[in-house]
């Protein structure tokens, strides 16, 4: 897990003419503008790109956002869950940077979107039918002890007849909003629930509990949703192509 | 019968005299004729054939458009004042006469038709047929193109195709890419997997899962003969095919283990006695 600075996180203070530079984890973003003209370029460790120029743009805002692919996690030791318990651990995740251009009257686009740390790509799945992820290694006996990542909060609820090995689990990070609570990055809670003598699994993405809702900085990649209107609208566009 | 075909093409009354009318009604049904036939050919395999491959899908189209237009060409001919019946008569002569000679476009279609109901490959795909490897390009009635990666195309005709062996090297999402080495005899078998297993994590586009496959292959007199496969996405390539390279060499750096090469020295003995040694 590599650190981030909270602080960082949020509109780019640079007036016309002038350079700021940000650290996120080991990359810092050099950002420079003139008027409406914005100018970046990443430098980390082993390599500084070129500059690169966005025309057109008011505002430029750093904001973190989860990796664009499900993380696998992999417990150091495999926990056993036995019948009808319920095991709950805080899941931090390294967040990507992104650079988010602002434009008035136009939704914000986003220009520039990076992993800080090395990630491990792995395949979940079978080689023919699986998806790509990264995988993340998971202390379970030291789960959240970060506090620079976004944080999930994850419960693996055993309602099988059978006592539930935990080896690895995918979370659809993708999936997750990145929220700010108390100056800590968060993400929308997921349980995990285990039926059947298959301990087929039924995941369910809750919303940010009541009272404590934090602000939502960076909403999710992918919309799953199989609603009404995104199936007609599927529907609509295979019709007309 | 040559007689039969010039009096049938002589009898095909084209009048001297085309009134203008005619001519202009056969222009319009040209023109609003192909697009229709084009877009009615669209729109029935968009609803049609929806569960088809994108290849099937094309010809389908590209019959439904050939038919078409032989019938909008029927409608013009007609509008334009083209007696069609001497017309057909030709045609019909003119037709068994190169029946017989499209023997081997039959055989194209037909064999084309039975790759596709194959689905061994669509458009898009990576195949190697014949030591030929490309991107199919299109597939059509009586062959496919492919575009090789030297950026020239080939046409390869389906009757080839149909009695020939065909690999589909993208046809799932990850493959295994496997590299033969040679290693020291100095260094330990245990050491050499060790070092060959961490190779995949020093690769960015490589995947960890699944694991890479390692292979001790023996003891020969070259020295230890190893095998490693890594896993891959199919896109990547050009980018694992480099990175391993380097990780490999990196790797095997660490544990302190030697890649056996042959190395061939040539001495030229002449040279040597012309210097004066002996």
């Amino acid at each position: 897990m590599h650190a981030t600075h909270t602080s960082q996180w949020g509109r780019a203070l640079v007036t016309s003419g002038q350079e700021t530079s940000l650290k996120v984890g080991p990359v810092r973003l050099e950002i420079s503008r003139d008027a409406d003209t914005w100018y970046y370029r990443i430098v980390d460790d082993s390599d500084v790109t070129k500059w690169r120029t966005v025309i057109g743009c008011d505002a430029m805002t750093v904001r973190p956002a989860f990796p664009d692919l499900p993380v696998i996690i992999v417990p150091t030791e495999p926990v056993c869950v036995l019948r009808s318990a319920l095991y709950s651990f805080v899941l931090p995740v390294d967040p990507w940077v992104q650079l988010v251009a602002e434009r008035k009257g136009r939704p914000p686009e986003v220009v520039l979107d990076i992993p800080i740390a090395r990630l491990h790509r792995v395949w979940f799945g079978s080689s023919e039918h699986g998806e790509p992820a990264y995988q993340a290694p998971f202390d379970p006996f030291a789960p959240g002890e970060s506090p620079d990542g976004v944080h999930i909060s994850v419960q693996i609820q055993n309602s099988s007849p059978s006592a539930l090995w935990f080896e690895q689990i995918a979370v659809r990070v993708n999936e997750l909003d990145v929220g700010t609570l108390d100056h800590e990055l968060v993400s929308n809670p997921v349980t995990i629930v285990f039926k059947g003598t298959d301990q087929l699994s039924t995941v369910n993405v809750g919303s940010f509990a009541a009272g404590k809702k934090p602000t939502v900085v960076t909403p999710r990649r992918v919309t799953g949703g199989n609603d009404l209107i995104r199936k007609s609208f599927v529907f609509l566009r295979e019709l007309t192509g | 019968m040559i007689q039969r075909i010039v009096a049938d093409i002589q009898a095909v009354s084209i009048s001297a005299a085309i009134p203008w009318e005619r001519l202009s009604a056969g222009l319009i049904i040209l023109i609003v004729g192909i697009v229709v036939v084009r877009v009615l050919a669209r729109v029935s395999v968009r609803m049609l054939a929806k569960g088809l491959k994108s290849a099937s899908r094309e010809l389908i189209r590209k019959v439904l458009v050939y038919i078409g237009s032989i019938l909008v060409l029927i409608l013009v001919l007609n509008a334009a004042g083209v007696s069609l019946g001497a017309l057909l008569g030709a045609a019909g002569v003119v037709g068994i006469a190169i029946g017989i000679a499209s023997q081997a476009g039959i055989s194209n279609i037909v064999s084309g038709l039975f790759l596709l109901s194959e689905r061994f490959f669509d458009l898009g795909d990576v195949i190697t047929v014949g030591g030929r490897t490309g991107v199919v390009y299109s597939i059509d009635l009586l062959s496919i193109r492919v575009k090789t990666f030297d950026n020239t195309l080939i046409r390869i005709a389906n009757q080839e195709l149909i009695s020939r062996d065909i690999v589909n090297i993208t046809r799932f999402p990850i493959r295994r890419m496997d590299f033969s080495l040679t290693l020291d005899h100095a260094a330990s078998v245990e050491t050499a997997i060790l070092a060959l297993q961490s190779v995949p994590s020093r690769v960015e586009a490589a995947l960890e899962v699944p694991e890479a496959f390692v292979l001790f292959g023996g003891f020969t007199d070259r020295g230890l003969e190893m095998r490693l496969g890594v896993w891959f996405q199919r896109d990547d390539y050009i980018a694992v095919r480099n990175g391993i390279g380097t990780a490999l060499q990196a790797a095997l750096s660490e544990a302190q283990i030697d890649i056996v090469t042959t190395r061939i020295t040539v001495i030229d003995d002449r040279k040597q006695e012309q210097r004066g040694v002996t």
